[in-house]
């Protein structure tokens, strides 16, 4: 990190309605330092921003401006150094978009004074930035909500702030307009601002962050440079969805896809040392991370399946009970040593058949099976052989 | 804004020169004048002296203060509670003033001083906006409606808080001065009550000018208003009174008259924008030249017949209001 932090965060609290809302997240931004907040609906983001933002005041834990805390400066300070978008602002009243931008120039105008012309003059520039000169005089009631955006965005922009809070300040902007807000963010940024922006387009982070934290359910997860964040393991367990992270050579950062919920609950996966670490690969790829490994313990496989963070489980000890009567599902062939107290068995041939089969499974809590049934397989998505384990009812996708 | 005052001003010459003695309307310019030490030209009847001076120009000034104060009241409210539909008669708030009104007068304590009425219209109209301010907060601010309804269930109730005062009253001579009030209107108005009037309005509109760039910033709503540096609650409180010493004054010496606080201010912005630093000061001019229009319709319409002035605002209001409902229902699903 750059320097010291613009506008800090340090273990802070907040109760709304008896509800925990941030349990003690830390945040820091530096100077030129741009800061994607990401994570669930409902995970606290907007209210950590609103807390930064001086909104909204913790019970616990400090806010730091500059290095003092927030409580010391004064309003006017404040607002002169603070600007907020937030997520979506509702405005009945048929003021103009120049009028609005110009109302960025609050903290820094006396009271009764006129507009001057340089206040004017940063209006229009700020208009002109986010493209919106045209609409100077159209009323912000009959704008759509992306225009409305780029409306509020060029009003922070007009304070001439050192640190830019937005909410979700592309939710409503088309590609074009997404690149352009956030290229215009990450600009005022590298002058010397420091920013905190919360997204909920992964790649938009990963492209225009120098940092992304991810938060979950009041919590800072996960925080570092992209690449170190946007994993698999992470946002699987943050947001509940299988995510495909690939690197994106184009702008050589990470990218995300978020794919289909593959089955719920664990699977057990299984397979020859051949054929289980590029199966697991497969998995691990496509988000497919709720999966128990069954492979002896130092094995190349088991090292692997840990280095992605999976969990593994050697074959030579009994199930523990949370796995007792897990399907289980071997690639390439029949395992030679199955611990005890598993379920059904199946046999695929590799990995793509492998994922096929995981589409189908609803896997549903079984009873330990007496016993482990094998089901005789055969090689490949041989979608024919039912059984009774596995629910079949969606297999012709 | 010099040209709405320029508007005031002829209205107020043209509105004195009219009525059942004629009098021509440079001929009132010049008695006026006479009246403030600038003798323009040769003034000879009395009569026409005493009608400009003791009868009409009184009503006249105090029709333009409580319209000014009326349409302030109202632009302000309006951007206070983000509500299109809010004014001081909607809201109840006039109401309150009134019933404030009514119970100085019931117990006679206008007696120790003249004030004293226009402090208790204030008092009770500041309690009504504080009831309705908590009541449309706590429910679902964003309901343009919940507004409209808060202010029928306050406007019923106080009145009738009110018709309980009148069946009270003790004698004839109280009941006479509690009706004759209330139904207001600009009969009878002297310089008694142009003074009780002309401070606590004037006050209140300078206030309420001064804060015009926060009543814009509020309108961003309450996060952004207070990023951008603005103490929220204690300028809103501050508005709220403010409105309701501007109303409440007006009410003190006219009674309830409805709509001039929506007609106004929705008809400049039309012309000039919502950019509250203009559009107070102009309402406050045009609600003037709107009331004294009023009155003076009200005044030579069926002649000898007078009506209320309120009747009139209620003529040409009531329309206007139904259909701003009809628009904002649209925007709003009311």
């Amino acid at each position: 990190m750059s320097g010291e932090a613009l506008i800090e965060a340090r273990d802070v609290r907040l109760a709304l309605e008896s509800r925990e809302i941030l349990k003690r997240p830390s945040l820091q931004a530096a100077a030129g330092e741009l800061i994607g907040l990401v994570g669930p609906n409902g995970a606290g983001k907007s209210t950590l921003l609103r807390v930064l933002a001086g909104l909204l005041w913790p019970s616990e834990g400090w806010v730091f401006l500059e290095g003092r805390p927030m409580g010391e400066l004064s309003r006017r300070e404040r607002s002169r150094l603070i600007g907020y978008v937030p997520q979506d602002v509702r405005i009945d009243f048929p003021l103009t978009a120049e009028q609005v931008v110009l109302l960025g120039r609050h903290p820094h105008s006396r009271r009764l004074s006129t507009d001057s012309a340089h206040d004017y003059a940063l209006a229009a520039l700020a208009l002109e930035r986010v493209g919106m000169a045209a609409y100077r005089d159209r009323k912000v009631s009959t704008l759509s909500g992306g225009e409305r955006q780029l409306v509020m965005l060029a009003r922070a922009l007009c304070g001439e702030p050192r640190v830019l809070l937005l909410d979700e300040p592309v939710s409503a902007l088309d590609l074009k307009h997404q690149l352009l807000a956030l290229a215009i963010v990450r600009e005022t940024v590298d002058e010397g601002a420091a920013g905190v922006v919360v997204l909920h387009d992964l790649n938009l982070a990963s492209r225009f962050c120098d940092r992304v934290l991810v938060m979950h359910q009041g919590q800072i997860t996960a925080a570092g440079s992209p690449s170190e964040v946007l994993r698999p393991p992470l946002l699987r367990e943050a947001y509940g969805v299988g995510v495909a992270v690939r690197h994106d050579d184009l702008i050589d950062r990470p990218s995300v896809v978020a794919v289909r919920h593959r089955h719920s609950g664990p699977v057990a996966v299984t397979g020859t040392e051949a054929t289980l670490p590029r199966a697991l690969a497969a998995l691990f790829r496509t988000g497919c991370v709720d999966v128990v490994v069954l492979a002896p313990a130092s094995s190349a496989a088991a090292l692997f399946a840990g280095e992605l963070g999976l969990r593994v489980h050697d074959p030579s000890s009994p199930l523990p009970p949370d796995l007792a009567g897990l399907t289980v599902v071997a690639v390439g062939g029949q395992p030679v040593h199955l611990p005890t107290g598993t379920g059904p068995v199946t046999v695929v041939e590799g990995p793509d058949s492998l994922l096929a089969l995981l589409d189908t499974i609803h896997h549903r809590p079984t009873e330990p099976a007496a016993g482990a049934a094998v089901a005789e397989a055969p090689a490949g998505v041989d979608r024919a052989v039912v059984h009774p384990k596995l629910d079949h009812s969606e297999v012709s996708r | 804004m010099g040209l709405l005052a320029a508007v005031l001003f002829v209205v107020v010459i043209i509105a004195t020169a009219l009525g059942p003695v004629s009098i021509a309307p440079l001929r009132v310019w010049n008695i006026i004048a006479a009246e403030l030490g600038l003798p323009l030209g040769a003034v000879d009847s009395e009569r026409d002296v005493a009608v400009v001076m003791q009868l009409r120009l009184p009503r006249i000034l105090l029709a333009a203060i409580c319209g000014a104060a009326l349409a302030v009241a109202g632009a302000a409210l309006q951007a206070v509670f983000r509500n299109p539909l809010a004014e001081p008669g909607v809201t109840g708030v006039s109401s309150g003033a009134s019933l404030g009104a009514v119970a100085v007068l019931y117990w006679n304590l206008d007696a120790w001083h003249p004030l004293v009425l226009p402090l208790g219209a204030f008092f009770a109209a500041a309690a009504t906006v504080a009831v309705v301010y908590g009541i449309a907060a706590g429910t679902n601010r964003s309901s343009v409606a919940t507004l409209v309804l808060v202010g029928l269930a306050i406007n019923a109730f106080l009145s009738g808080v009110v018709s309980a005062f009148v069946a009270n009253a003790r004698n004839e001579q109280e009941i006479r001065s509690i009706i004759f009030w209330l139904q207001g209107g600009l009969e009878a108005r002297t310089w008694e009550h142009v003074r009780l009037a002309l401070a606590p309005v004037l006050v209140g509109v300078a206030g309420l000018v001064a804060v015009g760039r926060d009543l814009n910033l509020l309108l961003l709503g309450d996060d952004l208003a207070t990023s951008a540096g603005v103490a929220v609650r204690p300028v809103r409180w501050l508005i709220l009174g403010l409105c309701a010493l501007v109303t409440g004054a007006a009410v003190a010496v006219t009674g309830v008259i409805s709509f001039v606080g929506l007609v106004i201010p929705h008809a400049l912005r039309l012309v000039i924008g919502t950019d509250s630093r203009v559009l107070l000061p102009a309402s406050a001019l045009a609600g003037a030249s709107f009331l004294v229009i009023c009155d003076t319709i009200a005044r030579m319409a069926f002649q000898p017949v007078t009506l209320q002035v309120g009747v009139v605002t209620s003529l040409i209001g009531g329309p206007l209001f139904l259909g701003l409902v009809i628009r904002t229902r649209k925007e709003f699903a009311l």
